[in-house]
């Protein structure tokens, strides 16, 4: 056996205790960004706030459009004048997942509300009131804006906007 | 007693790779744990998407512009301090 063949030897030996270890560092590697990547996306990504701006969207430009109040549809008398279907709004069958509340202020009176209509579910209205996020809770977003209606009379209208779905957005 | 040891393709390199080991494997277990807590936080908010799409802000500052020029700005300040506060 010459030098050359007891160096080969040696390093095979070597070579192959160190394999063992190389094949353990990149399964480690590999289940690691493997799990990584499984974890992340397996959990849901929460899009309510997006969702519920969406519909404080389309509720105001039912409500108001061209910067006066939509009288077609809101009668300052009755509530029960206003249904959001008048609006091609509707929440199929996802009805207690949902919330909203307008709320119409004269300006010159902020403290009374002229005219107020609600729907959805009225239980999620509640979880509104706890400013602190508390984690798996209906999410809230509430915008106000300005319109004027045919007399020029101002009022300041306020939408809230409640949605539940925790299954599909909160883990 | 050194020979003997670099012979045997050595006790220190078994030591470094038994140490690289448990490094790389608390290191993934690091990563593992922070992932999860980032994607429980996982949120897609109106602001990180393009094109103002789901921010309902833009649409109503739309809204009190054209009621703003109807008016010609009359108590414009006074709605923009009452529409930025918090509780009306």
């Amino acid at each position: 056996m010459g030098i050359i063949d007891m160096k080969k030897n040696s390093l095979n030996k070597k070579g192959k205790l160190l394999s063992i270890w190389w094949f353990m560092i990149w399964a480690i590697v590999g289940g690691g960004i493997v799990g990584l990547a499984a974890i992340f996306y397996g959990n849901p990504c929460d899009i309510r706030a997006v969702e519920a701006n969406l519909l404080i969207d389309k509720i105001s430009d039912c409500v108001s459009y061209g910067g006066r109040i939509n009288e077609n549809l809101i009668s300052f008398e009755s509530s029960n004048s206003f249904d959001l279907s008048n609006c091609y709004i509707n929440f199929l069958n996802e009805e207690e997942e949902f919330f909203y509340k307008i709320s119409f202020y004269k300006l010159d009176n902020l403290e009374q509300v002229v005219f107020q209509k609600s729907g959805g579910n009225l239980n999620l209205e509640s979880f509104c009131e706890v400013r602190e996020n508390l984690g798996a809770v209906p999410l809230c977003v509430e915008k106000k804006f300005y319109s004027l209606d045919k007399k020029n009379n101002q009022y300041i209208i306020k939408i809230l906007v409640s949605i539940k779905k925790i299954e599909q957005n909160v883990k | 007693m050194l020979n003997k040891f670099n012979k045997k393709g050595g006790i220190g390199d078994i030591f470094a790779w038994v140490v690289a080991t448990i490094v790389i494997a608390g290191l993934l277990f690091f990563f593992l744990v922070s992932s999860s807590i980032l994607a429980k936080n996982k949120k897609i908010l109106p602001a990180d998407i393009d094109l103002n799409i789901g921010d309902g802000s833009s649409t109503l500052e739309v809204k009190n512009f054209l009621s703003y020029t109807i008016t010609n700005n009359k108590d414009r300040q006074k709605i923009e301090n009452i529409l930025e506060e918090k509780n009306v």
